[in-house]
């Protein structure tokens, strides 16, 4: 790129062309989306199995805190390599960042203290990440993300319809819908 | 009419600051890169912006390898959309 002097226009045709060069790059912002479908799908089909097929009832349910725990040291250990190897960050992906961490410590806050409080998982899990899902979708202006938190905020209206073990099988359905395929839809998104 | 900021009329320099403002911070790599500058070249047009104070230039080490991160500063991004707003005055848009 030159150093000499350039015209007005010049200057704002440069700047335009800057601008647009650094644009957003959708994909990047797959990965969570992806993992955390495929973890809190699967674990609410292995929790349905075993509530069903397997003698350990209502221990079956430890399955969430198990798979929990170890998704959330996979993805801190993932971030924090992804982010050595970053050559740059936009400020959208700092914002998304932080907003994950805080409605991630939420979730981690409400396990801890959910024995000492009346609050269903079922209501408040699904409404956090819903929030969070929709607020990631509007800023990236990826429609099948606020579809998908949609949703997810909408699970603990509708799941009254449904009784007992079959709310695994629904939240596995809702977690598909509301994470797995707008995740898949946002790696392929060529803007 | 402002007189245009000397600073930025250059096009590597106006450059920088066009990517640095969109992003929360960038390497030097990506810089030289993005802007397909040469490491010298570019080295002397980023100090000159921050000996303005338009940008912090940061150096650490990641592992064994040297990373100088760059972001603009609250003062860079004034100057920039001043800058901006004035070549739209200038060209009556």
């Amino acid at each position: 790129m030159k150093t000499e002097q350039t015209t007005a226009q010049e200057q704002l045709n440069l700047i335009e062309q800057t601008i647009a060069q650094a644009k957003e790059n959708l994909s990047n912002h797959s990965f969570g989306f992806i993992f955390w479908g495929w973890l809190v799908s699967l674990t609410a089909l292995v929790n349905y199995v075993l509530l069903i097929f397997s003698p350990l009832g209502n221990s079956s349910y430890l399955i969430w805190p198990i798979t929990s725990i170890l998704g959330i040291v996979f993805i801190v250990g993932y971030y924090k390599k992804a982010e050595k190897k970053e050559s740059h960050r936009t400020h959208l992906e700092y914002f998304l960042s932080r907003m994950w961490i805080v409605i991630g410590l939420v979730l981690v806050l409400f396990s801890v203290l959910s024995p000492f409080i009346d609050l269903n998982p079922w209501f408040f899990f699904p409404l956090v990440a819903g929030i969070g899902t929709i607020v990631s979708g509007v800023v990236l202006k990826f429609n099948p993300l606020i579809f998908g938190g949609m949703v997810l905020i909408g699970f603990p209206f509708y799941s009254v319809l449904v009784n007992g073990s079959s709310l695994l099988l629904l939240y596995a359905a809702v977690i598909i819908v509301s994470y797995l395929v707008p995740g898949y839809a946002l790696k392929r998104y060529r803007a | 009419m402002k007189p245009l900021d000397p600073l930025l009329t250059t096009p590597l320099r106006l450059g920088a600051m066009s990517l640095l403002i969109k992003l929360k911070s960038a390497s030097f790599v990506y810089l030289k890169e993005q802007l397909n500058a040469t490491q010298g070249n570019l080295s002397v047009q980023l100090n000159k912006l921050k000996d303005a104070d338009y940008i912090r230039i940061e150096k650490r080490f990641e592992g064994n390898y040297p990373l100088t991160e760059v972001k603009i500063t609250p003062t860079g991004v004034q100057a920039f959309e001043a800058h901006v707003h004035n070549l739209k005055d200038y060209l009556h848009l």
